[in-house]
């Protein structure tokens, strides 16, 4: 049975048409046992006409029209051969190797891994290859670390290669905990193998026997399937004792967070694997050095991790020609917030961010006015509308006041307010921040305040001198990530969004309509056809009048709490 | 030895038949029929949990004697759940602010035995044979991490999925059998936001504070619920019905706002639709 997915995606909305167009045709071809057709809710795809996706297969048809519904049939169902008039191109910019089989595969079954050629980089390595060559190979790929620094994985490996020691580690971090982003957890799910295999690669080469999935508790299904998986691989031989008959013993166990960001952070990780509080520790010692008790222990994220089995397979100069010149392949971004279609895309670095938001995107919901996009989460930046046309790349992103980070990138329109956005991470960072360093605790939530104080249109500007310089002193001062990028949101908001600070401190005024106390709602007598809904649904009686008189709000004591701008049918409240 | 329970109500009826309940489900129980009496019987019996009536010789006296336990150092930790009939009179004294009385629960007379029971144990640890069932739940558990290096997390992370919650009995056996120092577990315990120290309410509304919902207005959303309910994140309402909470992101960004109950995701949530899928669960 295959299956016709339809939705009109325009204004038109002709879905109900060619939906029956389709049911009728079908049964005129005598083919109505073998497709079903569907109207689909949403179809992740916007202002593309009618659009009919066909199931299996990678079909996608845009702003089909009645006419072209036989022509469908006719070429696509019964001759097997797409049309290209109607044929969008929805994943034309988009590269995918590390997502390569989410989807595609049964995540539970290691015979689908190993049928997309699954475990065939450990092979290759373990058969042909010293560790030498391994590293050699990684460093020719020029992948960094996916996890935000981008520290050059080969390096870190070939760091903890060089220290003889009896027992060494390695670690996949899987404590995603960036807020709007979700590329683990879709990998954890979706391919489980795949970051085992890099796991086993790392071992192989650095030497260590052992490794440890850290994975946030809050991910019950990817922690399930990693385990099966897991247990999967010990049994066809890729964990355990003489691994492949090559003398290579190699096991993995899976160790669960418990909802601390800070343990992302490499040290932080280590304690909480050790079972203690996740505080991290000064570097120098680096854990490659002197990790996980004590022993040499290479740290990697999930993403860079499900990289590497390609690379080896593929070889690190395939893997090199994607990118731009410093930033090595492909990078997974969850896109969210006030963006068309919000998904998890698979980019090669180097691509535009406008090319990001809008042609992969879709553009801005409700047709707002973009404002910025935010990358890296609580520890990165926004990037102004006009800058969108800078290639995404680490230094890029660096020298923007923003970074890479894990690969969270939020748009926002209009309606975002860049002190609220401030507030809102660095209210995060202030709220898992572990306590153990002064400058991110203390500096932290100092921080804060002046902001509270900002968005309530208590501040002077002489409060800006002192937010950059405390912003300053947490970058120099903090033990770790978290605390030394807590400002990054602060710094680069007030880099490229200074008069909207200026308007909050000096004309005591929120464009946005997000900091309460600085905006007002009023009733535009000229909209109002005096229903009343607004009045009823005041939760604190503000709002006096009745259907002759008209209403009114009474300013001192409205609560600003927006039930009246978001029930009017008539937007004749205006902020 | 048995946990003890304090029972305090002026109606001689109903502390025969809660008394006999509690004994019955192996509880040492002592009472008291007011409010100072009672006060006397903590300091004299110190027992691990209180139920405490709020009409007694005075309307509001439950509530004042909650409110002086609270203030004594010595006795402030024992809980205490508030009983009370009062809901159905006419005279309840309604501008008493139930959040305001420092009690853990407020159950409303008639209390069904099987809620009474639930709500004791909840509080206090088990007795006789559950003890021995706990006992043995926890060496299975134990037992399986003892010789894995760093395995505290572990063993929480079980004991929790095991109770809803880590009880702190649970974690007074834990330091026996891994010899480390209560301190040790309880400041794991405190630093890792996953880990509970208080049971669960009945339903978990968990609101995504991920950025895409709190752009798309989670915040309001969140003021309708703390609204409704009448509690702070983090809290449970003193029914025990409803237990709000933020969490960093539930990863369905696409949907946002976002906000789950128990293991329902409601997405694109809408201020005005909050009372209605937060009385599907009262129902």
């Amino acid at each position: 049975m295959k299956i016709i997915l339809i939705k009109d995606t325009g204004p038109t909305e002709k879905t109900k048409i060619i939906y029956d167009l389709f049911n009728a045709l079908l049964r005129d071809a005598g083919m109505h046992a073998d497709y079903q057709v569907v109207r689909a809710a949403d179809i992740g795809i916007y202002g593309k006409g009618v659009v009919v996706k066909i199931f299996p297969g990678d079909i996608v048809y845009q702003n089909v029209q009645e006419d072209d519904v036989n022509n469908i049939i006719d070429t696509t169902l019964k001759q097997n051969k797409p049309i290209k008039d109607l044929r969008l191109d929805f994943q034309n910019k988009q590269i995918r190797i590390v997502l390569r089989n989410c989807g595609v595969i049964d995540p539970e079954k290691i015979d689908d891994y190993i049928g997309q050629d699954g475990y065939q980089g450990i092979k290759k390595v373990l058969q042909k290859f010293d560790p030498e060559k391994v590293i050699d190979e990684m460093k020719t790929s020029g992948l960094r670390g996916r996890g935000g620094g981008g520290f050059p994985t080969w390096m870190k490996w070939n760091f903890a290669r060089g220290v003889e020691m009896d027992q060494k580690y390695i670690i996949c971090n899987a404590d995603e905990g960036d807020p709007g982003a979700y590329m683990d957890r879709s990998v954890l799910e979706g391919d489980p193998h795949s970051v085992l295999e890099g796991m086993m690669i790392a071992g192989y080469t650095v030497g260590a026997s052992k490794g440890y999935l850290y994975i946030r508790a809050e991910y019950p299904l990817a922690i399930e399937r990693c385990q099966k998986a897991i247990d999967q691989a010990r049994v066809y031989g890729f964990l355990g004792e003489n691994i492949l008959g090559c003398g290579f013993n190699f096991d993995l166990d899976i160790r669960l967070g418990a909802g601390a960001f800070v343990c992302g952070e490499e040290t932080a990780l280590i304690a909480s694997i050790e079972g203690k509080r996740g505080c991290p520790q000064p570097r120098p010692p680096y854990p490659s050095i002197k990790g996980l008790w004590g022993k040499p222990t290479v740290i990697n994220n999930v993403e860079t991790l499900a990289n590497v089995p390609v690379i080896l397979h593929k070889g690190g100069a395939w893997f090199s020609k994607i990118g731009s010149e410093t930033s090595k392949g492909t990078k997974v971004f969850a896109l969210t917030g006030k963006v068309q279609n919000s998904s998890l895309i698979e980019v090669p670095m180097g691509i535009t961010l406008r090319e990001i938001v809008f042609d992969i995107g879709g553009g801005v919901l409700d047709n707002k006015k973009i404002k910025a996009i935010q990358t890296g989460g609580p520890s990165g930046g926004v990037v102004p509308e006009d800058l969108f046309d800078t290639p995404v790349d680490y230094e890029n992103l660096l020298k923007l006041g923003s970074i890479m980070g894990s690969g969270g990138m939020i748009v926002m329109d209009e309606d975002d307010c860049m002190i609220d956005i401030s507030k809102f991470y660095l209210g995060f960072c202030v709220e898992e921040s572990c306590g153990k360093c002064a400058p991110c605790r203390i500096g932290g939530t100092q921080l804060l305040n002046i902001l509270t104080d900002i968005s309530e249109g208590k501040a002077t500007m002489s409060d800006l001198d002192r937010l950059t310089k405390i912003s300053s002193a947490m970058q120099k001062a903090s033990l770790c990530g978290l605390g030394q990028s807590a400002a990054n949101p602060v710094l680069s908001t007030l880099k490229f969004f200074k008069k909207e600070y200026h308007g909050h401190i000096v004309e005591k005024t929120c464009q946005a309509g997000k900091c309460s106390g600085l905006f007002k709602y009023e009733i535009i007598q000229k909209k109002c056809k005096r229903c009343g809904l607004c009045q009823r649904n005041c939760p604190v009686g503000a709002i006096p009048g009745d259907k002759d008189k008209g209403y009114l709000i009474e300013q001192e004591k409205c609560i600003r709490c927006g039930r009246c701008f978001d029930v009017c049918k008539f937007e004749a409240v205006a902020r | 030895m048995k946990n003890k329970i304090l029972l305090i109500d002026d109606d001689a009826d109903f502390v025969e038949a809660t008394q006999l309940l509690l004994e019955a489900n192996g509880y040492d129980v002592c009472c008291a029929s007011n409010g100072k009496e009672g006060f006397q019987k903590v300091k004299e019996e110190s027992p691990d949990l209180i139920f405490l009536d709020m009409m007694m010789t005075y309307k509001t006296e439950g509530a004042e004697t909650a409110k002086a336990m609270a203030a004594d150092a010595a006795i402030k930790m024992i809980p205490i759940i508030l009983i009370t009939g009062a809901g159905k009179e006419k005279d309840f004294p309604m501008d008493l602010k139930t959040s305001d009385i420092p009690v853990k629960r407020i159950l409303e007379k008639p209390i069904n035995p099987e809620t009474l029971i639930q709500v004791a144990k909840s509080y206090i640890g088990l007795t006789g044979k559950e003890r021995r069932e706990f006992v043995g739940t926890l060496d299975a558990i134990v037992g399986k991490w003892k010789d894995k290096e760093g395995n505290l997390i572990m063993i929480l992370h079980a004991i929790q999925k095991h109770y809803g919650y880590v009880p702190r009995n649970v974690s007074f056996e834990l330091c026996r059998l891994l010899h480390v120092p209560l301190a040790r577990i309880y400041e794991v315990i405190t630093f890792y936001n996953y880990f509970k120290l208080e049971p669960p309410g009945k339903n978990l509304i968990s609101m995504c504070m991920g950025t895409a919902c709190y752009l798309k207005g989670t915040p309001q959303i969140l003021d309708e619920i703390k609204n409704i309910l009448g509690i702070e994140a983090g809290e449970t309402t003193k029914d025990g019905f409803f237990q709000l909470q933020n969490v960093r992101c539930l990863g369905c960004c696409g949907l946002a706002p976002v906000m789950m109950i128990n293991d329902k995701v409601y997405g694109k949530v809408q201020r005005g639709e909050v009372m209605d899928i937060l009385s599907e669960y009262t129902k």
